[in-house]
Parts: C-alpha cells; structure tokens; sequence
C-alpha cells in the first residue's frame, strides 16, 4: 500500500483525536517501519489495519466505521492534493468510472508495482450507478467511506447501497447509487 | 483537542526524520534505476540506428523497394533507391491504396483475387503487374507483402517489398519467342508447329473436322546455296517465308522445320479441292522471281499434304504422310503438288532410307571398287579392266549398284561418289604397275550428272596428276542415252577430254536411238554392245542383226568393239565368228576385289611365259 494513505492515515488520527493516541497506537503496533511513512514509499498493508485495530481498541469506535470516517477524510485529500483529477468531473457519476479508467493508470505510471484494487462501473439506468469492488485486501469499508466522501464533495442526493458478494479473502462488494429526484 | 506535548512532537520529528531518511534511500534508489534504464535505452537507441541504417542501405542499394500501408491499405511509406531509378515518383503514390495509383495495369481477375487475399488479411508472393512509369515507359512490377499485427494481433497493415522485374521479362519473353521461333524466318519453328498441330489435332477430333499439312521443301536448295552461298540463301529462305505468309489466312500456320523445309497447317478445311488451292497459290507464289545479288531467279517447291484424319490422326502420322507426299511429288518432276496416298509408303520408305545411309556411305569408306577383266576375243589375252562400285551396307550387305545409282543420281550424290571411282581406279592402276603387273587401261563409269557437271574434265586431270597415271590408261565409259541428251555439249566435253589423252568408250551402246551416221561425231574409241543384246544371242535373230550391224559399223570407224554380260560359250563363239574384238562377262570372270584380280593376272602373265 502507497505511503500517502499511511501519512494521511497519521494525520487524521492527530487531528480527530490527538498525537498521543498516534503515539500509543503507534507502540502498541508491531511495525517494521515504527510508523514513519514517506508518501512515495511502498509499504505492507498489514499495517494499516493494525493500526486501525489499535485506534478501535483505543477509542472505542467500531473498525467499519474507523475505516468510513477513513475514506471519506482522504478522499478530501485526495481533492486537495490532486485537483487536476476532480477538475473535469461535475457528479460522483461523472468521477467514479475515471478511477479506474484514469487514476488508476497514472498510478501505474509511476509506481508500476502498485497492486490496485478493481473497478467496474455501469449506469443501468440515468440516476442509477453500480460499482463492483474487488480487492484481495479487506478494504471494503475504506472504499465505502472513499464512495462517501465523493458524493460530498459533489454535493449530490445520492443513497448508497452496498451489498457484500461472496469471495475468499479481500473484499468483493456490489455498490448501487441512486441518485435522488 | 489539546496541543501536542512537546514528547509527541518528538515523536513526530524522530518519524518524519525517519521518513525522510527512507525518501531519501528510495530517491537515490530510484535515481539509479533511472540511470540504468537510461543507459539501457541509449543501447537500445544507438542498435535502432545501426538498424535503421542497415535498412536504410539495403532499400537504396537493393534492386527491391520497402512499401508499407495503413489499416485502409493506403500507402504510408516508400522508400528504395530503385523506385526512382524505375521512373516511380513515391509522392505521387503516397496516401493511396494500390487500385487508386492510376498507371497500374492489372486484369480484373488479378484485382479481385488480390482483394481479396487482403481481406482475409493474409500475406501475398510474387503478384505481378504492369505500371507506366512517370517518364511513360511500361514496367513489369513483382510485389510481395504480409499483415502488420500488433501485440494484440489486430490488423496495422501490410508492409512488403516490391521490384522491377522489366529486364528479366523481356529476357523471359525473348527466350520464350526464341525457343519456339525460326531466327532467320521469324516464323514458327518444329517445336512451336508441334504444339499447334497437336492443339489443332484436339480441336478437329472435338468439331469432327478435317485439316490438312503441307510439307514444302524447295527444289535444288542446296544448288543456290552452293552457288550463291549461304548469305543469298538465307535471303532466298527469308523470302520465301514472306511469300508463304502473304499467300495463307490469317488463320493458318506456317512454320519453317529447318533447312529449306517448311510446313503450313490448313485448319477446318471443307475439301481436298480447297488444299489443291491453296498448294497452287504456294507454288505460284515460290515460282515468282527472285532477286539475288542482283541477279534474277526462279526456284520451284514441292508439296506433299496429308489430310486429317484419312491419312493420320496424330502428329507423326500426319507428318511423315505429308512428307512422303512431298518426295513422290518431287520424284514425279517438281514444281508440283500431291496428296498422300498409302501406296506411297513401301516405295518412299525404303528409298528414304538408302538415301540417308547413302549420305553416310563415302565418310563411312562403305564404298568399294571391284574389277571386270576384259578379254581379247581372238589371243584370250586380258586387255583391260573396267572398275565397278559396290556399296558394302552395314546391316544390308552388298547393295547392288541398279538399287543406288539413280538416288545418288537425284541427289547428287554420285558426284563425290563418282570422283572417289575414278581416283581409287587410277590409285589402283597405279599401285599394280608398280607391283609389277603388265600395263593396262582402266574403265570407270562416268554417270549423266557426272558428265553434266562443268568441273569433269578439270577434275580427271587433277586426280592423274594426283595418282601419276598416264592419262592413256585411264577409260571413261559414258552411255549412249547420256551423250545424245546434249549431243553437241558431249561432243565439246569429249573432245576436251580426249585432247588430255584421255581415252573414250560409248557404254551401253544400242540403247540411245542415236543413228548411226552420228557416231563418227563423236571421238570415242571404244564401243560397249549393251548386255541386253547379247543375252538373247544367238537364238534371237533382231538381236543377231543389231550386234551385227554394230560390230561392222564401228569397224568402219576403226573403233574397238567390246561386247558386255557374256556368259555363253556360244556368245562368245557368236562374237568371235563376226570379229568383235573384246568381251567381258562371267563367261570368263565375274568382278573381283583388287587382290583377287591381281593374283588372276599375275597368274594369266605367267602362264603366257
């Protein structure tokens, strides 16, 4: 996993709660890396989901809802950080199909080795927008909170649905929005 | 939320440090692995350009030109120094498909079986085509190409090499027209007539329909080409050739075989009428004149036809009848046509085939000489010889003279072989007298082409010259019928020969109608009474007579009278009772080889001691 969601990961962390608590989540964890990240570094993802198992046991916020609150910080991120990608887009069903298609692709560019999960995307019908998720990792409410945090930051009436389809390890989940008249 | 602790932003320092550090690595990481993919590249880069340059001499310097095309098969690249060389402008072809490049020639056939081997995106070999260069002349084009696929293997295009093939087709085209065409006639030749009657044979048997060969073979060729020599007689062939083709349809072949042979192919013939015609048209057109070297001549044919399918129903049965026609028609006079007739077979093969061994006879040395002993009627002394040819055949033995001499006659032949006689009988002559053996003359048979021939008397003198015979023992013997052919011309050449010394015999006397009153014209001294009249005496009282009558009048002349063919005691005794002065014939002996005649002589000599 990219360092970039590490960072992000440590800093929403200082800013929800405190640098204390990033601190004893940090020696509480066993890491190789002592929990310094540099945002081109590639690390194990086991980290993170120490970590957030120790922010869990430390706050007394359910997992799930650690890594929603999670996706929806760094998809804010992300806006901040690379504008250029949200420039053209004008709704999350405009945006979501060029994760895959775009994002994705430049990702691969510079860092050929990255392992990212998969998109497929349709729009049945005008107001209605399905997202297959897949990933070997389990990072399914991450990518519900990232889902999130797109339809805020496109300001849109937008229900979503998720629905969890059988698979062995990671994550393969069924995400249906609706767009709302 | 309450400020960090100065321990927490300890702790965060310590971590970014640590990240920096970790950037840091992975930086100079990075920075290597970008120096080494850069180096890589630069090999890469400089292997593309020793390619790129590899390629580049090789499309200049090749007589091949690269081409590629797009997806649409539009022309995106040309290059190759030959393309220009050819008089092709790659500008002009650039951006369209082949089938727009206006000044390529290409049956419809050709473009749609090449359309279609490019939709099924397959590759192409060797099509070839014509294309008008910029300058206008026409090239001969040979292309190949195969598809461009990507890693995905869709369709890019094609890409292949193209090449002017103009030279090697003309040489082609050359070669070909050579190896079926008559160099000096421009006509067809054997093989390419081969082909045609063949094809020609098919049709007819198809339709059900007749057609007729004409073998024309020239009279006396090889006298102009003697003459005149080989020059004037390729002329003559050359325009014998125009005639022909001036005289036949358009649709009809003429071909020359070789020689001064040549054949025509008359296809859907209604009748045997309309190929006496046309033979007649042939013959008129051959019979014109002729200017050579500024002279005026006529040359005559002879014309043989065999009719399809009477008389053969294949090519060789077809030609060899045609051709057996044309000597019957060259037997009965010349200047003539016939149609085959089977009867023509027996007769022509066999004589076809002397004829071709009777060419070969005198390389061969098959000829030999034999010797008739001629006898003093009166003392029984042996008074000459007179030589005679034989023709020892390989696979048929001895043949006698009666079957050859009139084919070395017709053909000329008996010249050479004539001369060769008359040198072997005087080398012979020669040799006895110096083996010792008595003094005597020699006959030799002179022939009617022999005798005709200008040289004869020029050609006697050398060949004593040659063998050192005196010129008095030496007899030539010509029929009477030859002699009255041009009497004044044989007196001339007789008296020529006779002021040499040379001594004369009038063969086969009573033959040639001559009257009797004319033989004092002639300066011979010797008369031979024809075999045919002493065989029937003397039972025969007309024969008793003549041989009489010829005995007396020759007497009155002072000439000796020698009396041939006598196998009787009372032949002889007939001959001796009405002095005639000398015999030959199996009565005393037959014709022997050389050695033979010598021990018979030396035996006679010594016996008369």
């Amino acid at each position: 996993m990219k360092g970039i969601v590490f960072r992000e990961f440590a800093d929403m962390v200082e800013q929800t709660f405190s640098a204390e608590i990033l601190n004893r989540i940090i020696d509480a964890s066993n890491l190789a890396t002592r929990g310094a990240y540099t945002a081109v570094g590639t690390y194990d993802h086991r980290e993170i989901v120490e970590l957030v198992n120790r922010l869990s046991s430390e706050t007394g916020v359910g997992i799930p809802d650690l890594l929603r609150a999670f996706g929806r910080y760094l998809f804010k991120r992300f806006v901040a950080l690379y504008p250029h990608f949200f420039a053209s887009a004008k709704s999350a069903f405009d945006f979501l199909p060029q994760v895959h298609n775009i994002i994705h692709v430049e990702v691969k560019k510079l860092y050929p080795d990255a392992e990212l999960p998969q998109f497929e995307t349709s729009a049945p019908e005008p107001d209605r927008f399905v997202m297959v998720y897949r990933s070997t990792r389990p990072f399914g409410d991450l990518a519900e909170g990232l889902i999130l945090g797109c339809i805020e930051h496109f300001g849109e009436k937008i229900s979503l649905a998720r629905e969890d389809l059988p698979c062995q390890n990671g994550a393969h989940i069924r995400f249906t929005l609706i767009r709302q008249k | 939320v309450n400020p960090p602790t100065a321990e927490s932003l300890q702790r965060r320092l310590e971590r970014e440090t640590s990240a920096r550090r970790q950037a840091e690595a992975l930086l100079e990481q990075k920075s290597l692995e970008l120096f080494q993919a850069n180096e890589a590249l630069k090999g890469e880069l400089a292997e593309r350009q020793r390619s790129e340059a590899r390629f580049r001499d090789l499309t200049e310097l090749s007589s091949d030109w690269y081409w590629e095309q797009d997806e649409n098969l539009r022309f995106t690249h040309l290059s190759g120094g030959s393309l220009e060389k050819g008089g092709f402008n790659p500008q002009t072809s650039l951006g369209k498909t082949r089938w727009e490049i206006p000044n390529i020639v290409m049956s419809e056939e050709q473009w749609t079986a090449h359309k279609a081997t490019l939709v099924a995106h397959q590759p192409f070999y060797d099509l070839t085509y014509q294309q008008v260069a910029d300058d206008g002349t026409v090239h001969y084009v040979r292309v190949s190409g195969r598809p461009i696929l990507d890693e995905q293997g869709r369709f890019m295009g094609y890409r292949g090499t193209g090449k002017d093939i103009t030279e090697a087709v003309h040489a082609q085209n050359r070669i070909q027209y050579l190896a079926y065409h008559d160099s000096l006639t421009e006509l067809p030749n054997r093989a390419m007539f081969s082909e045609l009657l063949n094809h020609a044979i098919s049709k007819a048997r198809r339709h059900n329909r007749r057609m007729a060969v004409l073998f024309i073979d020239l009279d006396r060729f090889k006298n102009i080409n003697d003459t005149l020599g080989h020059e004037a007689g390729d002329t003559l062939l050359q325009e014998v050739g125009r005639r022909l083709k001036h005289t036949l349809r358009q649709s009809d072949t003429v071909a020359r075989l070789g020689g001064d042979e040549f054949v025509v192919l008359l296809e859907e013939i209604g009748d045997a009428r309309q190929v006496e015609k046309v033979a007649g048209k042939i013959l008129a057109a051959v019979v014109r004149p002729f200017h050579l070297l500024g002279q005026e001549f006529r040359v005559t044919a002879s014309i043989g036809a065999s009719i399809y399918p009477e008389d053969g129903q294949d090519e060789q049965t077809l030609m060899k009848s045609a051709d057996i026609a044309m000597y019957q028609a060259k037997e009965e006079g010349r200047n003539a046509f016939r149609f085959y007739s089977a009867k023509m077979d027996i007769h022509t093969f066999e004589r076809l085939a002397l004829e071709s061994s009777l060419r070969r006879a005198l390389e061969r040395t098959e000829f030999e000489l034999h010797y008739q002993p001629k006898r003093d009627l009166h003392s029984g002394a042996i008074t000459g010889v007179e030589a005679l040819l034989r023709w020892r055949h390989p696979d048929l033995g001895m043949v006698a003279p009666a079957q050859f001499i009139s084919i070395a006659e017709e053909t000329g032949l008996i010249v050479p072989i004539g001369k060769w006689v008359i040198k072997t009988a005087c080398w012979q002559n020669k040799h006895w007298q110096e083996q010792g053996l008595p003094r005597m003359c020699i006959a030799v048979n002179v022939s009617a082409r022999q005798f005709s021939e200008e040289t004869l008397v020029q050609d006697v003198v050398s060949i004593l010259e040659e063998t050192g015979m005196d010129p008095d023992l030496l007899e030539l013997e010509i029929t009477e019928s030859v002699v009255m052919r041009d009497p004044e011309r044989a007196v001339k050449m007789l008296k020529e020969l006779k002021e040499r010394g040379i001594r004369l015999a009038l063969d086969d006397f009573g033959t040639g109608y001559s009257s009797l009153s004319s033989l004092k014209r002639f300066p011979v001294d010797t008369i031979k009474v024809d075999r045919t009249f002493i065989r029937d005496i003397p039972g025969d009282a007309e024969d008793r007579a003549l041989t009489q009558a010829i005995i007396a009048m020759s007497k009155t002349l002072s000439l000796t009278v020698v009396a041939e063919g006598v196998e009787t005691k009372e032949q002889l005794e007939f001959l001796r009772q009405h002095a005639c002065d000398e015999f030959q014939g199996y009565y005393f002996s037959k014709p022997l080889p050389a050695e033979e005649f010598a021990r018979l002589i030396q035996t006679a000599h010594a016996e008369k001691r």
